[in-house]
């Protein structure tokens, strides 16, 4: 289980210059699933994943995962992001342009017998020996995705993967995902602010509001409102 | 063409070695600089760039004061070391090594600060240090930077007039380089020997230039399309 109970202050430079902002996350994650956590643009949402990569140093607080502390201000903790074992898929995927699809994935180590699976498993055989500038956006998402999950880790995070594709790209994506959910069952959290995003990939969800977490809970309750509205606009249309 | 080469290949030997010192100071100063912002940030960008608009002979002055046996600095690098920098093959590499310093920072720079940091953000998320990334990312992926670095360096140093001719003289197979066989041979006449040497450095700028942009375009392309 991922516990998380922390505060940043943040600046806003939207509002004014010297303006700052408090963001709270306060939230548990069940272990193997995937969790969304959703909000509008500008909540904090990339912020919060930061922190739980080490990316990112909360002011106050503590992040435990799986009985590991990995941050906790009160004692001095925060365990860095190269040995906290987690896989960061990037909104731009980040991928690295000067390697080959194979060194990409293999960047951080890892088993020969899992790099097989996965190229496997995400169809990326024919890519290997590509750059990632020759890959269009869903391919360099598969190869980010298994770069993050060579490494084992015990919690990936995936900052706005489908931010920038067409619906039906994004669908298959989406039952990609679920695919290579069951096969590798680990901890998920899922940053997006489209409602239809967290309601085809997760069964809890965490909701952001006014810079702080306000609800957690089954996916489908938390986004009644969302869906019933989206139902009156397509019946009078 | 009865053209004497020892200028030209201390010219080269001058350029390879400034080159390979600037390299190995350069990489480790951009990165650090990279990495930094505020005043303390501004201070040393001030004065790595310097040597950009002083005239060469103001540097050289000051090396020429530093450096001399009645100073401190050079009485104690000749009484600790022996080593005697003015009118030395290695007093010109410490001229040219200070004199060229931005040409080597300043690509390594801009290249460093083109990269997306969620790059960087990403290598230490799969586990990799700060120095694996630098040499298994960073430079990498700004190649052209690093190439550009090294050609401009390279080609500055073998331009260099001023500072050498103040800190180094006109000591043949010591310290007189290229640049300074022009100056003396126009200075005893001999109109046909400075012609040589200034066809020769007219034709290798034009090279160089042409291979940084070469490069640096294709590469550039590649990043955008990222």
């Amino acid at each position: 289980m991922l516990k998380v109970e922390i505060e940043k202050r943040l600046r806003s430079v939207a509002r004014s210059p010297d303006a700052s902002i408090k963001l709270c996350a306060k939230f548990a994650v069940e272990s193997s699933q995937i969790t969304t956590l959703y909000g509008a643009s500008g909540e904090g949402k990339t912020t919060i994943l930061r922190m739980l990569a080490g990316l990112t140093t909360p002011d106050a607080g503590r992040i435990e995962m799986e009985e590991r502390l990995w941050f906790d201000s009160s004692n001095g903790i925060n365990i860095k992001p190269q040995v906290r074992g987690v896989g960061f898929v990037f909104q731009q995927y980040a991928l690295f342009p000067a390697m080959t699809i194979e060194r990409n994935i293999k960047y951080g180590g890892g088993d020969e017998r899992l790099f097989i699976r996965l190229i496997e498993l995400l169809g990326l055989k024919s890519l290997l020996q590509r750059r990632p500038d020759q890959l269009s956006g869903g391919e360099q998402q598969r190869v980010a995705l298994a770069r993050a999950l060579m490494r084992e880790p015990t919690l990936l995070l995936l900052d706005e993967p489908f931010a920038a594709m067409d619906q039906s790209l994004k669908l298959r994506l989406h039952a990609e995902l679920i695919q290579l959910h069951l096969e590798i069952p680990v901890t998920t959290i899922l940053v997006t602010h489209d409602w239809r995003d967290a309601l085809r990939l997760s069964e809890t969800m965490i909701r952001l509001e006014h810079h702080a977490t306000t609800r957690q809970g089954p996916t489908k309750e938390l986004l009644k409102n969302e869906v019933s509205r989206f139902l009156e606009e397509i019946a009078r249309s | 063409m009865s053209i004497d080469w020892g200028p030209l290949i201390l010219s080269l030997k001058l350029a390879a070695t400034v080159t390979l010192v600037l390299i190995v100071i350069g990489v480790p100063l951009a990165y650090s600089l990279s990495r930094i912002q505020g005043w303390s940030r501004a201070v040393i960008e001030t004065l790595i760039t310097m040597s950009l608009v002083l005239p060469p002979t103001v540097l050289g002055f000051y090396m020429l004061v530093l450096l001399s046996p009645n100073s401190w600095l050079g009485a104690t690098l000749e009484r600790m070391f022996g080593i005697q920098l003015l009118f030395s093959f290695a007093g010109l590499v410490v001229g040219s090594v200070i004199f060229s310093l931005p040409f080597m920072v300043g690509p390594l720079l801009n290249g460093l600060e083109g990269i997306p940091e969620s790059l960087v953000e990403a290598s230490y998320t799969l586990g990799r240090s700060k120095l694996y990334t630098l040499f298994r990312v960073q430079l990498p992926t700004i190649r052209a930077s690093v190439l550009t670095a090294l050609v401009l360096t390279f080609a500055h140093t073998i331009g260099e007039f001023g500072v050498v001719l103040m800190i180094g003289g006109n000591i043949p197979g010591k310290t007189r380089v290229a640049s300074i066989a022009i100056y003396s041979e126009l200075d005893a006449l001999n109109y046909r020997g400075a012609e040589e040497y200034a066809l020769i450095l007219l034709l290798f700028s034009f090279v160089v230039i042409l291979i940084v942009r070469l490069v640096g375009r294709g590469r550039n392309a590649r990043m955008n399309a990222i």
